[in-house]
């Protein structure tokens, strides 16, 4: 009987408009401030990737892979907490490398193969691109200067949150891809600065 | 019976990651080929690029949250693909409410960003317009490629979970981009 009121209340609230505003807003208030912030350092590199032709074709994969790695890779963490299967300790568990290892290398190989994709495509269409290898390079340092973080960024997230009773499946999703977004702008920008530097 | 993992595996994780996240990146190369091509625009005014990371954002978001609801809804039994199911209907409509009121936001707080960094801007206005319009336009697509690919996936006798979040972030990543600049020719 008590369970049949609660599924009723429960049903109610789900498919209440002013419910599901009230829990999506403050995830997606958060969204915004981050990506805004990351759109600002990309207005902000407009001069370099004005003088650097084909680097705006990499931006919107880039974004997306770093969510979508990293997201996998928080939702991993999520079940695995849930099962016991990682302990929410930083010591170096062997399922808790793997799932790192993965992560980055998954990473590592993207990186290169947007930046092939991306010059293929540009030469494809006979567009203006700089040379393969600086797209790699810069794709590969743009890796480099914010998966390491990202990742420890999400682990030490989800251990916290799991710790104090929450259920990271339903804080990491939003959190990941935006601190993600943040991170592989603010890298992309000293990722280009060396380039310049260089060439 | 749940699935159960055992142990994980760096390169079996690896395996079955790469194909989908390939397929993710050509989508992704199609958005990057937009932005490249609208360029002139964007170097013209780029206080748009404020708007570049919200707006792929933004989709997706919005498309996870419609999708996770909907699928849950789905494997509960309490909803169904007609045009008066309560559920289905509210579902829409808060995050129809959400994500207007969302990129309103986004186009003044894109206003001030620009003020306050010196980037040269559009103007309040036309600010708002563009980042509303296209708002809606993309809530729409959200909506739309939710609800075929949830209730497609049901009939097909996929699990809805494993299907709809990627494919709405998908389709949202490619015509995000492209609503935003036809909108910005559009209004400017």
């Amino acid at each position: 009987m008590l369970e049949k009121k609660q599924g009723a209340k429960y049903l109610e609230e789900y498919v209440s408009v002013r419910f599901i505003i009230r829990q999506s807003s403050l995830p997606l208030l958060i969204c915004i401030i981050f990506d805004m912030f990351a759109g600002v350092v990309l207005g902000s590199m407009e001069g370099a990737l004005s003088i650097l032709p084909g680097l705006l074709v990499l931006i919107p994969p880039l974004l997306d892979e770093r969510g979508n790695i990293a997201g996998a890779f928080g939702s991993r963490l999520g079940s695995a907490l849930h099962q016991g299967l990682i302990r929410p300790d930083l010591r170096g568990d062997k399922n808790l490398v793997h799932s790192v290892a993965a992560s980055l290398g998954e990473g590592a190989t993207m990186a290169v193969v947007i930046a092939s994709l991306a010059y293929v495509t540009m030469l494809v269409l006979g567009r203006e691109s700089i040379g393969i290898i600086s797209l790699v390079a810069i794709s590969l340092m743009v890796w480099a200067l914010s998966a390491f973080i990202l990742i420890s960024l999400v682990m030490v997230f989800a251990f916290t949150v799991f710790k104090h009773g929450i259920d990271p499946d339903n804080v990491m999703g939003p959190m990941v891809t935006s601190a993600g977004d943040v991170l592989t702008v603010l890298a992309l920008f000293i990722a280009v600065r060396i380039i310049m530097g260089v060439v | 019976m749940a699935l159960q993992v055992r142990r994980y595996n760096a390169i079996r994780i690896m395996k079955t990651a790469l194909p989908v996240l390939t397929f993710c990146a050509v989508l992704g190369i199609l958005s990057g080929l937009t932005l490249d091509t609208f360029k002139n625009i964007l170097f013209t005014f780029p206080g748009l690029f404020v708007l570049i990371p919200v707006t792929i954002g933004m989709g997706g978001n919005l498309g996870a949250i419609l999708s996770s609801r909907i699928t849950s809804a789905l494997h509960l039994g309490v909803v169904s693909l007609t045009p008066t199911d309560h559920v289905l209907r509210s579902n829409v409509l808060g995050v129809s409410i959400v994500g207007v009121l969302s990129f309103f936001a986004v186009g003044i707080l894109g206003y001030l960003f620009c003020v306050l960094m010196g980037f040269k801007s559009v103007g309040l206005v036309k600010m708002v317009l563009i980042s509303s319009i296209s708002g809606v336009l993309l809530i729409l697509v959200v909506i739309i490629t939710t609800i075929l690919a949830a209730f497609l996936s049901y009939k097909k006798g996929i699990d809805p979970d494993d299907t709809t979040i990627p494919i709405v972030t998908s389709v949202c990543d490619v015509f995000g981009i492209l609503i935003l600049f036809v909108i910005t020719m559009a209004v400017l």
